[in-house]
């Protein structure tokens, strides 16, 4: 099996528009929650949210690709020219064919949807426009991606809520191991904060009204963020070949099925996923140094994290240091994985843990060091990134520090 | 117990498995079998039927323990949102 490494990141976030941006903002404990602008929140119970600002899809893509595009994947395309240009690769013909595409997302074009068929079932509108079905599809955030940057192999979209990136970017890592592809572009893309998504949301009980707050004593609930993240992964051979810059190596991916509830997470799905991740990365538990947590700030998830951490670290648990980064950006559901590998990357690369920023005191059940409120400059030898979506589907993401 | 009463324990017993009969003020939600998902799908069912906004964070600390909590609450929000 081929060693994976990533050698280009693209973000678009809450907390910044471009890689640097947003390693910034999380380095200096910058959040990106307030209260929501897109659209009138009056009729809402919870208001806040973490939209990306700033972003003007006529500055990225002419009139007629524009029209083509939901924001979220605007988000995506741009992402991933930023990942490209980064890496430095340049996609030669044989390179193309040989390289996948495969991109996380939990509802796709959710912005398409609502305004289109609020026109035709409640504003009675004759006609919808002939770009809502191509907007609105699941795979649109890839295929723009794939048509954007000239990608010809194996490549789709992958669903599952909050885990939709993780199992992308653990998808593309076995693609590039095996050599079944030369390269992938990976990662995921979400913006599904509008009225009804936030109805729906609120609906569930567990949206925070203030503040996104993992693993404190009065955290109150998740925040809805949006977004997107795109990686180049390569073989650590052709990186060095080339002289790429490394980021870190995607060292291994763990992925497992809870079997249990539709919301509720179980500890020992999530320590199979962890453990899972460790095992194919060839790394024991005292190696890992830093854990992105999943983090969402609900009861339920804080709580069986940190149970799913002790079973699977023991003894070592009490070294890691753990972050949940969604404290800044929010949950950008099917993009957070994406967001969260990067932030997780770019600490290895920096020996710098981004904070869980609001942070009081610790929730009961919670008893690791969750980074509190300021960054940590500490030398990882190598991470974990965690998400646990609804659905009980999990997946690990295991990133080791790249040599030299 | 009033009508009015007895309405919301009916609504309530529909989201538990458990016989009527056995379904008091006293009861405990959890020993009905009324878990979280059941919870929320309670809380807007009683939304729905009395056109009312409860205001139920499932982070929060447990307010809702038995079948009364539940209906003194919403007697009281039906009386401030409709009285």
């Amino acid at each position: 099996m081929r060693r994976v490494v990533i050698t280009g990141i693209g973000v678009i976030s809450p907390v910044g528009n471009t890689r640097d941006d947003f390693w910034k903002a999380l380095v200096g404990g910058k959040s990106g929650i307030a209260p929501i602008e897109q659209f009138d929140t009056e009729k809402l119970t919870v208001k806040i949210g973490a939209e990306v600002k700033n972003f003007d899809g006529a500055d990225h893509f002419a009139k007629s690709q524009h029209a083509l595009l939901d924001r979220f994947s605007q988000f995506a395309v741009v992402a991933a020219r930023e990942a490209v240009a980064d890496s430095g690769i340049e996609i030669t013909e044989e390179l193309s064919l040989r390289t996948a595409a495969i991109m996380g997302t939990g509802v796709g074009g959710q912005n398409t949807q609502d305004d289109n068929y609020r026109r035709i079932y409640a504003e009675g509108a004759q006609r919808l426009h002939p770009f809502t079905i191509p907007r609105l599809m699941m795979n649109s955030a890839v295929s723009h991606v794939t048509m954007d940057l000239g990608i010809r192999g194996p490549s789709y979209a992958i669903a599952s809520a909050c885990a939709s990136a993780s199992h992308a970017i653990g998808q593309a890592l076995q693609y590039v191991r095996s050599g079944a592809a030369e390269m992938a572009l990976t990662g995921g893309a979400e913006s599904c904060i509008t009225f009804g998504t936030m109805k729906g949301w609120e609906a569930l009980r567990v949206m925070a009204p203030d503040a996104c707050r993992p693993f404190s004593a009065d955290r109150r609930g998740m925040v809805l963020g949006e977004g997107s993240a795109v990686f180049v992964l390569e073989t650590l051979e052709n990186a060095q070949a080339r002289g790429a810059k490394i980021y870190a190596e995607l060292a291994g991916s763990g992925m497992s099925a809870d079997a249990g509830d539709i919301v509720e997470p179980s500890v020992d799905g999530a320590s199979r996923a962890i453990r899972g991740a460790l095992a194919e990365a060839g790394l024991a538990p005292e190696d890992i140094d830093y854990v992105n947590a999943h983090g969402t700030a609900t009861q339920a998830n804080d709580i069986t994290e940190t149970k799913a951490l002790h079973e699977s670290f023991g003894d070592h648990a009490k070294n890691l240091a753990v972050s949940s980064t969604k404290s800044m950006h929010g949950h950008a559901m099917g993009a957070a994985g994406a967001i969260e590998c990067a932030a997780t990357a770019l600490a290895v690369r920096d020996g710098v843990i981004p904070p869980t920023i609001n942070f009081t005191e610790p929730g009961d059940g919670c008893d690791l060091d969750y980074t509190p409120n300021a960054a940590r400059e500490m030398p990882i030898r190598a991470a974990i990134c965690n998400s646990f979506a609804f659905g009980g589907l999990n997946a690990v993401l295991a990133l080791r520090k790249a040599e030299g | 117990m009033s009508d009015a009463r007895e309405n919301i324990v009916d609504i309530i017993a529909s989201f538990s498995a458990v016989d009527r009969e056995k379904i008091t003020l006293e009861s405990n939600l959890r020993e009905i079998e009324i878990e979280s998902l059941e919870f929320v799908e309670l809380v807007f069912k009683l939304e729905e039927e009395f056109d009312i906004s409860i205001p139920y964070n499932a982070n929060e600390a447990e307010e809702f323990q038995k079948v009364e909590d539940v209906v003194v609450a919403v007697e009281k929000i039906i009386e401030d949102q409709k009285g």
